[in-house]
């Protein structure tokens, strides 16, 4: 059972918005499922804020572009064939992600995921989202047309507090979990379903919106 | 009682992860809850996600969604970090 997925998994290829807290994790965990391909958007680079929580932000990388280093990453485990583009996902890149399998929304503001949302509209490609904030997150399997974003950040949001390792970490482990269960149709989160994170009473539940 | 529970930000906020209370709707309960507690105001709970009984009241009565003796209702804030 384990070989058939690993065999479904080499044939995806996934797109990784993001390489920051939630985008290196992701990256680091899909590169050693035998994805075939990943493409990694982020215009950002490293500095020194982002070392204490984003897994290839180090001494050797600060300065650097971190969809680059990703892809850099990636390519040292040997098993993925990464692609970076050093800039963050616009409408001029929509070409590139033409078959692509799914969509990994690991930005960080409000107005980079509702513009995933439509991202889907637009390419018919399901977004897996997951989102952070001191020892909180939430996940959710978002397919074209769903309005999990609009619905979820409807209101005014309360700004981002500082986070530690571990809870983009688990965050986006879950969301690979569920990135695995949605290629591989083993019953993932459900349209407009939110998987919620909290680290802090180690609990989990699933809302529906 | 109606019992609430927060989720994210609300849990570290409030430093309490339920509460229980009487109200006949939604808007009682914010009003209830932004008196009992005083970080997060009237307004700013009319932002958060709600749910009442496992159904968010924007597909309810909104904020006049009728509240009864035990029901369950969450409230919370999305994170928006990555």
């Amino acid at each position: 059972m384990y070989s058939e997925l690993l065999d479904k998994l080499h044939s995806k290829k996934i797109v990784v918005v993001g390489a920051g807290g939630l985008g290196g994790n992701i990256v680091n965990l899909i590169s050693r499922l035998g994805i075939g391909k990943i493409l990694i958007f982020d215009g950002d680079i490293f500095d020194s804020s982002n070392i204490n929580r984003q897994l290839y932000c180090n001494q050797f990388t600060l300065g650097k572009n971190k969809a680059e280093v990703a892809a850099e990453e990636t390519r040292k485990i040997g098993i993925s064939d990464a692609e970076s583009i050093p800039d963050f996902f616009q409408e001029k890149y929509f070409p590139l992600i033409k078959g692509y399998d799914c969509i990994i929304d690991a930005t960080d503001s409000v107005s980079a995921r509702i513009y995933l949302e439509q991202v889907a509209i637009r390419s018919g490609i399901t977004v897996i989202h997951g989102a952070i904030n001191a020892y909180f997150g939430q996940i959710a399997v978002v397919r074209p047309g769903d309005k999990t974003l609009s619905k979820l950040y409807s209101g005014k949001i309360e700004p981002t507090r500082e986070t530690i390792s571990y809870i983009p970490a688990t965050v986006a482990a879950v969301q690979v979990c569920q990135m695995v269960k949605f290629l591989s149709n083993a019953a993932p989160l459900d349209r407009e379903e939110v998987l919620l994170v909290d680290m802090f009473s180690c609990q989990m539940r699933t809302i529906k919106l | 009682m109606i019992k609430i529970e927060f989720f994210g930000l609300y849990r570290l906020n409030y430093k309490m992860s339920s509460w229980e209370t009487e109200a006949a709707d939604v808007n009682n309960l914010l009003k209830k809850l932004s008196e009992y507690n005083s970080f997060y105001s009237y307004k700013q709970l009319k932002d958060s996600i709600i749910l009442v009984n496992g159904k968010n009241i924007m597909d309810l009565n909104r904020f006049r969604t009728r509240l009864k003796e035990g029901d369950n209702v969450l409230i919370m804030s999305p994170a928006s970090g990555g």
